[in-house]
């Protein structure tokens, strides 16, 4: 029998870290420079986007009548607070400000357009490593990382500092999830739920990384699509406890800065230089099952039987349901068990 | 293509998107044509190194010079047939070939992998847990799908994991089943490995409307190679397969009424009760003539028996699933005979 050979994680490999800039940047490092998490790559412009503000609403006039009540020219520099347009009336004055610093850029029907100021940004490398390429939108960093990969992800790429927030096999409950998680990576739980994934977004949490989702909470997010958090599934669908070898080694990565990336399901955590660190290997998609492979039992909502070791492979046999299926004996922690060698998965580093 | 003395010997590959199957067959056109399966293997499709999948069902036969037949609807597949001199056919080619052989009134209900693509919305996943005589919740059997469309090779390890996947087969049968329907092939995935035959037939009964069929059950998972065989050779004559595809019987759609069922011995009256299923003895290939009146035509209905026997269903269709609970499903599983 055959099956899929799978890298769910790799403790350390050279990686080549593509930091990309939120804008264009004037870059502030060079090829071939040596640089640490905290050196700053790079410096763009990031656009704040526009403000509407309505002019004849607020002076009490029609449209076509505000050209004459503007006292700033469009293109001109206004700062928050400035009247924008007056109008004196028998009763005093009523005054039009800027809610914002920015350019006064249109008027249309009454309406003015306040582009806001761009906001400088200082992009921090986030690893240790060598600059190898610039492009005009990121720099690619040679450096050494732990990786970890998962079976589904959904939302944009973004980074933050690991931080366990649940045990592989408990549930990430919002309560779970306060003011300190801003900006990190939670870790942990055998699912995570809509609610958990809501309150999430409104504290401005970075990603998640659980052992599970429901197929229901998925779709509901739109399975292309970003909802302000990245989300890293470990395992598949439904309550399904992350496996002892991906928590061990999440455990040991905690409080690390990441990159989450749902497209290429990964979480990477770079590491200081070691100097042993080799590129990935190429490994093959699928192999013929054998005594001594590593295995998980894909599927599996049990801990305790999700990794362990082929020990014998057997011929066809009868499963409870009456199945006639081709079986492996595989060793888990405590017991030995016969599985159907479809639903196993070879693990490799 | 000519067969050299009406004999010939070919390996025939069928890759799925879940599985692969490698038959050797062996072709006799002395007095009839038979079809004989030799031997067969199964593997998983080796998705993003098909060779891999491919080379090892070909080596299993590597001792005879066998010319191989290729067929699928990966991509890649018909770059690997040229690059090791297979013989290659379309699967559109192989699909229109099996279903001109078997005619417009059979339907061939292939649940594949493919399948899993069919149904996406959950209100429909819903329904699978009505037909279902273990507890769990919707979520849970949305999930089972949904990790099933992810590792679509994955094989149901419990009861409750293969009534899910039976049920999703009824979902997609019910969506396909047509009224000129009169003779149905099951074939492909958990309907070809199910343990229990009187659970397919009772698969069909709820998914039936006013049909009445003679269901079979490809066993070997053949059909789809016969139709790569066929196209391959050019053949549209009757032919003999061995092992034969099982004839499981005769399912009726059947109001409350009295029915007459002739095989043979001058015929006997039955009654049907409401929101019945009535399971009759009928030997095995044996003529029956049922006759009963569906409004006011006398419908009279030439069927065979089967390995299962014949069916009579007077349950309202489609089967109201709200009102559908356990002891409903098991009394239903004791009507067609299956044993717990």
């Amino acid at each position: 029998m055959i099956c899929r050979v799978v890298r769910r994680s790799t403790k350390r490999r050279k990686i080549l870290l593509e930091r990309k800039f939120p804008a264009k940047a004037k870059v502030t490092v060079g090829i071939g420079e040596h640089i640490m998490a905290e050196t700053v790559i790079g410096q763009a412009q990031v656009s704040s986007g526009q403000r509407l503000v309505k002019i004849a609403q607020i002076l009490g006039v029609r449209g076509s009548d505000v050209p004459k009540y503007l006292l700033k020219k469009e293109g001109e520099r206004i700062y928050k607070g400035e009247i924008l347009a007056s109008r004196k009336t028998l009763f005093g004055t009523k005054a039009c400000v800027s809610p914002n610093d920015g350019v006064f850029e249109s008027i249309e029907g009454g309406i003015a357009m306040i582009k806001l100021l761009p906001v400088p940004v200082k992009v921090a490398a986030g690893a240790k490593g060598k600059v190898v390429q610039i492009k005009e939108t990121a720099v690619i960093i040679e450096g050494e990382a732990a990786q970890v990969f998962g079976t589904l992800g959904i939302g944009f790429d973004r980074e933050g500092a690991i931080k366990i927030v649940a045990k592989p096999d408990e549930f990430i409950l919002p309560n779970l999830v306060d003011h300190t998680a801003r900006d990190k990576i939670l870790v942990g739980g055998a699912c995570v739920g809509r609610t958990t994934i809501e309150k999430a977004v409104t504290l401005g949490v970075s990603g998640i990384v659980a052992g599970g989702i429901s197929y229901r909470d998925y779709l509901s997010l739109g399975e292309n699509s970003d909802i302000g958090v990245t989300i890293l599934i470990l395992e598949g669908f439904g309550i399904m406890p992350i496996s002892s070898d991906l928590w061990e080694m999440l455990q040991k990565l905690e409080n690390n800065y990441a990159f989450l990336s749902a497209r290429e399901r990964s979480l990477t955590v770079p590491l200081s230089f070691s100097n042993h660190a080799q590129m990935q290997k190429e490994i093959p998609a699928w192999k013929e099952l054998a005594v001594g492979d590593k295995v998980k039992v894909i599927g599996s909502f049990i801990t305790s039987k999700s990794i362990g070791k082929v020990v014998e492979i057997g011929k066809e046999a009868k499963l409870e349901n009456g199945i006639i299926v081709q079986k492996a004996t595989v060793k888990f922690n405590q017991k030995i068990e016969d599985l159907p060698s479809a639903n196993l998965e070879i693990l490799t580093e | 293509m000519v067969l050299k003395n009406n004999r010939a010997e070919f390996l025939i590959i069928d890759a799925g998107s879940a599985w692969t199957k490698g038959f050797l067959v062996n072709i006799n056109r002395s007095f009839e044509t038979i079809i004989k399966i030799e031997d067969k293997i199964s593997l998983p499709t080796s998705i993003g190194q098909l060779d891999l999948t491919i080379n090892l069902i070909t080596n299993k036969f590597k001792l005879k010079e066998i010319p191989v037949i290729l067929s699928g609807k990966l991509d890649g597949l018909a770059l690997l047939a040229r690059d090791n001199k297979y013989f290659w056919i379309e699967s559109e080619e192989a699909e229109l070939s099996k279903n001109r052989f078997f005619g417009s009134q059979t339907l061939i209900f292939d649940a594949g992998a493919h399948l899993y693509n069919e149904v996406s919305k959950l209100s429909d996943i819903d329904r699978i847990n009505s037909f279902l005589t273990e507890a769990t919740s919707h979520i849970e059997t949305e999930n089972y799908i949904a990790n099933k469309k992810i590792y679509p090779h994955l094989l149901p390890e419990n009861n409750l994991q293969l009534q899910i996947e039976e049920g999703f087969s009824r979902l997609v049968l019910q969506k396909k089943l047509k009224q000129n329907t009169g003779a149905l092939i099951l074939t492909g995935g958990v309907l070809s490995n199910h343990p229990k035959m009187t659970s397919l037939i009772l698969l069909v009964l709820d998914a039936l409307n006013e049909e009445i069929l003679q269901v079979y059950l490809d066993k070997e998972q053949f059909i789809p190679s016969l139709g790569v065989l066929l196209s391959f050779l050019k053949l549209n004559t009757t032919l003999k397969l061995q092992p034969e595809i099982i004839n499981l019987g005769a399912a009726v759609q059947i109001g409350a009424r009295e029915v007459i069922l002739d095989s043979g011995d001058g015929g006997q009256k039955i009654t049907i009760k409401e929101e019945d299923i009535v399971r009759l003895p009928a030997k095995e290939g044996a003529f029956l003539k049922l006759e009963f009146k569906r409004g006011n035509k006398k419908i009279v209905a030439s069927l065979l028996g089967g390995s299962a026997g014949l069916f009579l269903d007077s349950r309202k269709k489609p089967i109201n699933t709200g009102e559908v609970d356990t002891a409903q499903n098991l009394k239903w599983r004791a009507a067609v005979g299956e044993e717990r």
